[in-house]
């Protein structure tokens, strides 16, 4: 009967959320995003599904599956609201992805002189071995419901990983039912990071799990061996031993070892030549792991090491050759590196100022919930060194470089799942009633951040399907060869050829004057786009005029270099038109 | 046989049935959701979790949750190869995927009907 009623909420929720979402106009969408465009029974049937689901976390017969499926539906409702409001998937990045994608499946080659994504190249080729054998003509087609299907399977793994450090179901539980809220970094969109994201997780899983040991923490043992034991055991709480021994059977050899050594090898090999960041992290996590004791993973990290330096070197070669200032740039600045990922990103118009304050504000809050987590930590009940080892280790990230400015984003999100654990423990520590009150509250807290933070630049970050239209117009009149230009990088482009043409995306161009000079190589074939994405994206993250998109439309349109040759709602194509020389 | 074998044999049997559809929708039809469902549906469902289960004898749960990114793991590798020896015939290698879930679920199977009859026995001989 409880399993029936959970179950039928469960599917009621969502047909009227879907419902919701089908009655959200996209042209709502505005400067604050998706959350103005959404229908008012869409956040009533949130909420009610945010309350469901705490209530059932204390539910004690059929609770895993009543609680994986009100998850299934959180995420399907919250993930995938653009998927069923828009009418193209969204997300340019995610199109150009496609288009590599495509390209690999139709020659079986690589370009890593075009773009530095091909020199981590393994996602691409996996995706198009896949695309081949379902049939697919392009990777498009799976832009749209990726984020959806990638968050349903990061959920199993967030909640074996809290229940590896929580060593409680209860508690593992609300870590993940906080998860699809607090995940508002948006890389799970169709790209390499995100299935990288997975890999880690699965990666994390094993080290903790099957392969967790329950040790003293290197330093123990040389300040034991080196007569320091009384200083140590004043020091105790917080260093070590504040968590129950494993089960020993699950710590003895057995051949199932070698396996799951086997799989971590496996994993760690997809991500060290799928992904430009995460093997360093992953590396990075399994050594501090190993140093506070909570791995039996030791020497084996160092071929890990191996992997990530060695597919560099090996793989990777046309990037970093010729590119050291690139990588290494950044290393050491942590000051500059900071500036660039969040200063940096502090300009631009009202609305858009409001996006970021609301993703730092929902940052600093769940952080700030972790550390106190970690404070407050009741001795016994969990491992508190590992969960905080693993929580702090991505800020090291923030000395390694800017990582084009997005150093904070991938800081939040390697360490969003030790963060949950630490918030779950935090929330944990009050009675049983107490806590469902204080778990809704926070969920239901984090809806209003999270669906601004997430979904907060949808005016630009929205596919137009007059976008598209004018793109495939673009391919049909350039000839092999042409210049493309974009005047904003905000284009749903290279989805299609793109060894066929020399694209120029440009951080802004304002004047015809910069669009001759980028012309100038190629003055027979050189094309400019103008689309409504760019025009929005300047002015909201540049703070230009709402209208500084059309004076440029203007200025192109009455100049003797350029003509119109194409022209939709939404996009505009010149043609440059060299100066005839004598 | 008890309800634990049922469960057991009930997700191997599962698992081989869409490993037999990954196989067949590509040799049978050209575009179609089958196939579609087929190649996304043999890698969710692929041989990861089963050879975690014949190698360590863990819960399902725990076998799915790492198994899953495992095959995905080993698709990206399978393609990597492919790109790097300059043999670029991706549906073909793809089939590797479903065909070893089939071969691990018909040793899954034997395995769990070998010890279903144990029990049974057991129980006639109490």
């Amino acid at each position: 009967m409880q399993l029936a009623l959970g179950l039928l909420i469960c599917l009621v929720l969502l047909a009227a959320g879907l419902w919701a979402l089908k009655h959200s106009p996209q042209s709502k969408i505005g400067p604050y995003g998706l959350v103005q465009a959404l229908n008012h029974v869409y956040f009533a049937v949130i909420v009610a599904l945010l309350l469901s689901l705490t209530w059932t976390l204390r539910v004690r017969r059929f609770r895993s599956l009543l609680l994986s499926a009100h998850l299934i539906v959180l995420v399907v409702l919250i993930q995938g609201a653009p998927a069923v409001v828009e009418s193209e998937p969204r997300f340019a990045t995610a199109w150009l992805t496609a288009g590599f994608t495509n390209y690999v499946e139709v020659t079986g080659k690589f370009l890593p002189k075009i773009d530095a994504r091909f020199s981590w190249p393994s996602f691409f080729a996996g995706s198009a071995v896949l695309d081949s054998a379902a049939g697919l003509k392009t990777a498009v087609s799976l832009i749209r419901w990726w984020p959806v299907v990638l968050n349903l399977l990061y959920l199993p793994l967030i909640f074996r990983l809290a229940s590896a450090f929580l060593r409680s179901d209860d508690k593992a539980w609300i870590a993940t039912a906080l998860f699809p809220l607090a995940n508002w970094v948006g890389q799970d969109y169709y790209s390499p990071q995100s299935i990288a994201f997975l890999l880690y997780l699965a990666f994390l899983c094993l080290l903790v799990g099957p392969l967790g040991a329950d040790d003293h923490p290197l330093w123990h043992r040389y300040w034991r061996s080196h007569g320091q034991g009384r200083i140590l055991r004043m020091g105790r709480p917080w260093l070590a031993g504040d968590g129950p021994r494993l089960d020993q059977p699950a710590q003895a050899r057995s051949p199932a070892i070698g396996f799951q050594l086997c799989a971590a090898a496996l994993l760690m090999a997809a991500i060290a030549s799928g992904h430009q960041l995460t093997p360093f992290v992953a590396t990075g996590t399994a050594l501090v792991l190993a140093v506070v004791g909570r791995t039996r993973v030791r020497w084996l990290i160092a071929f890990f090491g191996l992997m990530t330096v060695g597919w560099i070197c090996y793989g990777a070669d046309t990037f970093w050759s010729g590119h050291f200032g690139l990588i290494f740039g950044g290393v050491g600045s942590v000051q500059g590196n900071v500036g660039n990922a969040v200063i940096a990103r502090l300009h631009g118009a009202y609305a858009h100022l409001f996006v970021v304050d609301t993703r730092s504000v929902m940052s600093v809050l769940v952080w700030i919930l972790a550390l106190l987590g970690a404070l407050f930590w009741r001795r016994g009940g969990a491992d508190r060194r590992g969960a905080l080892a693993g929580f702090l280790l991505p800020f090291g990230l923030l000395a390694g470089g800017s990582y084009g400015g997005e150093a904070v984003l991938r800081v939040y999100l390697f360490a969003l799942p030790f963060a949950l654990c630490l918030v779950a423990a935090l929330l944990s520590r009050l009675r049983l009633a107490w806590r469902q009150v204080a778990t809704g509250l926070v969920l239901v807290l984090l809806l209003p951040f999270f669906l601004v933070s997430r979904w907060g630049n949808e005016l630009f970050e929205l596919v137009r399907p007059n976008e598209i239209k004018g793109v495939e117009a673009l391919y049909r009149m350039a000839k092999p060869g042409s210049t493309l230009i974009a005047i904003t990088p905000q284009l749903p482009w290279r989805f299609a050829d793109i060894q066929q043409f020399k694209y120029r995306p440009t951080p802004l161009t304002q004047s015809p004057l910069e669009l001759i000079l980028l012309a100038e190589p190629n003055p027979k074939n050189t094309y400019v786009i103008i689309t409504t994405s760019q025009i929005v994206y300047g002015w909201q993250d540049y703070g230009l005029s709402p209208n500084w998109g059309a004076k440029v439309e203007s200025q192109l349109a009455h100049s003797k270099y350029f003509t119109l040759r194409y022209k939709n709602p939404d996009t505009q194509i010149f043609q440059y038109v060299p100066p005839l020389r004598s | 046989m008890n309800s634990n074998n049922r469960t057991d044999i009930a997700i191997v049997a599962a698992c081989a049935l869409v490993a037999v559809v990954a196989i067949a929708a590509p040799l049978t039809v050209t575009s179609s959701p089958v196939r579609f469902l087929g190649a996304f549906g043999g890698v969710l469902l692929g041989p990861g979790a089963l050879a975690y289960r014949l190698a360590t004898g863990r819960r399902w749960g725990e076998c799915f949750t790492v198994g899953t990114p495992m095959n995905v793991a080993a698709v990206m590798l399978i393609g990597l190869g492919l790109v790097d020896a300059h043999f670029w015939h991706p549906t073909p290698f793809e089939l590797l995927i479903p065909l070893t879930t089939f071969v691990l679920c018909c040793v899954l199977l034997r395995r769990e009907l070998r010890s279903s009859s144990r029990t049974d026995m057991r129980r006639q001989a109490h």
